[in-house]
């Protein structure tokens, strides 16, 4: 085999991981400070990435400008969301994962529907930045570099809210220690209403950079869920950092057995990394063990 | 209490005698006031609402202009139909509701091929024959059915078109691909033969599975393959990656044939200049100078406001082969219908009608390869109907 071709290929793993990154980094936000298991998550990529394509295509609007936007209206719709659906569930822990499971798969579907009225179900994409720049014997996409640099620097400004700010202190504080938050005097409500937006709004920013890449349809979101959870759960529920490992993990998998063996295979692998994942490592692949 | 049940036998009474009033001297009128009931489901919500729609405006079209001229057998023509969301067990009771409850005098296909595979069952049982527009799988004609006719160009001719092309050209390798699913499959399933045929060789065969997203690995197998031409049994979204990652992989072989993404148009409006110079296989062009084409065109877009696609022509010219069946026949006599449609041959705004009278399966609609260049779709092949030659070498990334 030749080095230019695995070179090709790892570019090309990684670079698709990125966009992978950012949706499930959403998701795990949210995941870590509620313990929601979100299932209408794909929902609010594919919502922001058929509005990017559809402004794009009547009035050619940067993505760049879009991206933004969609990102404060995400921001909002969570927040509204979390107040109006999420917050009214029962707060008795063993059940509240069952019935958050319930409500985000009716959301789900009900968002599902709301699109399809609303953008039809027609494919969508950009044509923006479709081409490559060559450097040396490989060829790197625009759109995907694009794509995972853009996402890379909302992961960081994620991950200095997190580290620097009041609020991620808050964040991280309930996402850890539940009992602990409520005793250091954490408004736990306002955090978990600003996760569950924050949450929402990157996954709205993490639609924007897909529809560079990906085709889809309202239908595509469950696809996008899935990704998303085979990610965080490759990295560790509720882990930021191994996050971007298992974006990567699943990125190179999907190039490298699409190339080896077939595209069938391809669509399995990140599933079956996540089986092997949780048989070997429960608890994610930065996960601390027993945890 | 009393009161309460008095009123509801009062209301009933009341009800009774108010749908007499209305429905008794319709039962009594005679048959021939009546107008003749035309019966179908279309898939008017769900994933494929859209082309659903143009289908359903199709039909719609052609009842609107021939009541305009005096109906049929004397009497005026109405649409009955009803809502399947692309769901093959709605569509079978929908058919069932539309032969035993009202009693249509006639039905015709549904949209899609899984859709009307399945309605082809009941078609048969009750003996009444069915010209489907909307079924480019041959599977359901070969089933032993004498009830149903395919109003469309089959499945399998498809990939002939481009491949003629390229021999033409002298090009001789081939790669092909596709969405591992029955429609594209049944597209690729003559490839083997046809290439043995027309002595070229086929370097690369793989599909990939519905839904698939990332085409990059698949586009660089392909590139090492190296091969003249790409066949790509493609859908819209499928055939819009494969593009890209190709483009992206600096991948341009000399001939890039795309399935029926090309013949949408917002594959236009996806690609941009990349579209140039892809093929794709097409049932129909508004630029077609078959039979009533242009009026049909020009009708279709005053009356619903935009341009037709080949959902509305082939579900328009499945209504101009049924009514010019029936007006043969004179009258609705099901039997005699059936063997009407079975033999007929006539012009419609897709080209030539006619099956096979064994099977249904269509063998007078040809498929058309079409092209963009210069961000338009063109015609070019059959020789017979073309609008342009072919332009060929596929041109390279960076020249466009």
């Amino acid at each position: 085999m030749h080095a230019a071709l695995i070179g090709q290929l790892t570019i090309d793993g990684l670079l698709v991981g990125g966009v992978y990154a950012l949706s499930a980094l959403g998701l795990n936000v949210i995941f870590g400070v509620m313990r929601i298991v979100n299932l209408a998550h794909g929902e609010f990529v594919i919502g922001a990435a058929l509005l990017a394509a559809v402004l794009f295509e009547r009035w050619h609007a940067n993505l760049f400008v879009v991206l933004p936007l969609a990102f404060v209206l995400a921001f909002g719709l969570g927040a509204l969301i979390q107040r109006a659906f999420l917050r009214r569930l029962p707060e008795d822990l063993a059940s509240a994962e069952t019935t958050s499971l319930l409500m985000t798969f009716g959301l789900s579907y009900f968002f599902v529907g709301a699109w399809l009225a609303f953008f039809s179900g027609n494919f969508r994409s950009v044509p923006y930045l479709t081409g490559a720049w060559t450097i040396g014997p490989f060829s790197i996409a625009q759109a995907r570099l694009v794509a995972f640099v853009a996402s890379g620097i909302i992961a960081v400004l994620l991950a200095m809210l997190l580290r620097y700010t009041a609020l991620g202190r808050s964040i991280r504080a309930t996402s850890q220690n539940l009992q602990g938050a409520l005793a250091c005097g954490v408004d736990v409500e306002r955090v978990r209403t600003l996760s569950f937006a924050l949450g929402t709004a990157i996954a709205a920013a993490s639609g924007c950079l897909l529809i560079l890449i990906f085709t889809v349809n309202p239908e595509t979101g469950a696809n996008v869920t899935l990704a998303s959870f085979a990610v965080i759960a490759l990295g560790g529920l509720g882990n930021y950092a191994g996050t971007l490992v298992g974006a990567a993990v699943i990125g190179l998998a999907v190039s490298f057995t699409g190339y080896f063996a077939t595209a069938q295979v391809a669509q399995a692998a990140p599933y079956v990394l996540f089986i092997l994942v949780l048989l070997v490592r429960p608890a994610g692949i930065l996960g601390k063990s027993g945890a | 209490m009393r009161r309460t049940r008095l009123q509801v036998i009062a209301a009933g009474v009341a009800a009774t005698a108010f749908v007499f009033v209305l429905g008794g001297p319709r039962l009594a009128a005679s048959a021939a006031d009546k107008p003749i009931v035309i019966g179908a489901s279309i898939s008017e919500t769900g994933a494929y609402a859209d082309s659903g729609k143009l289908a359903l405006q199709g039909y719609q079209l052609w009842v609107k202009q021939q009541n305009a001229t005096g109906g049929l057998l004397g009497r005026q023509i109405e649409l009955k139909t009803y809502d399947d969301a692309s769901d093959p067990a709605t569509a079978v009771r929908l058919y069932q509701r539309l032969i035993d409850q009202d009693h249509v005098d006639l039905i015709v296909g549904p949209y899609s091929s899984a859709v009307t595979a399945s309605v082809a069952n009941v078609a048969q049982q009750h003996h009444m024959p069915m010209i489907s527009p909307e079924v480019a799988s041959t599977a359901p004609f070969q089933r032993g059915f004498t009830e149903i006719f395919q109003g469309i160009q089959i499945a399998a001719d498809y990939v002939e078109g481009p491949m003629a092309i390229a021999k033409e050209k002298g090009f001789k390798t081939i790669a092909v691909t596709g969405e591992d699913t029955l429609f594209p499959r049944s597209v690729v399933s003559g490839v083997d033969d046809l290439a043995k045929k027309m002595g070229m060789t086929i370097v690369f065969n793989q599909l990939y599975p519905h839904n698939a997203s990332d085409y990059s690995s698949i586009v660089e197998k392909m590139k090492q393959s190296n091969p003249d031409i790409v066949l790509a049994a493609s859908y819209l979204p499928d055939s819009v990656g494969l593009l890209r990652a190709m483009k992206q992989a600096n991948f341009a072989p000399k001939l890039v044939y795309e399935g029926v993404g090309p013949t949408e148009l917002s594959f236009g409006t996806q690609n941009g200049k990349d579209a140039d110079g892809v093929m794709g296989t097409g049932n129909w062009s508004a630029e077609l100078k078959t039979q009533g084409n242009a009026t049909f065109v020009k009708a279709f877009e005053s009356t619903f406001g935009h341009p037709p696609d080949y959902h509305a022509a082939s579900n328009y010219a499945a209504l101009e082969v049924l009514g010019e069946a029936v007006k043969r026949v004179g009258s609705l006599d099901s039997a005699k219908l059936r063997d009407q449609l079975a033999t007929l041959t006539m012009p419609t705004v897709m080209g030539t009608y006619k099956v096979d009278p064994k099977t249904g399966i269509q063998q007078g609609y040809k498929s058309l390869v079409l092209q963009w260049v210069n961000g338009k779709q063109f015609v070019v092949h059959p020789k017979s109907l073309a609008q342009q030659p072919p332009a060929l070498p596929f041109p390279s990334w960076s020249t466009r």
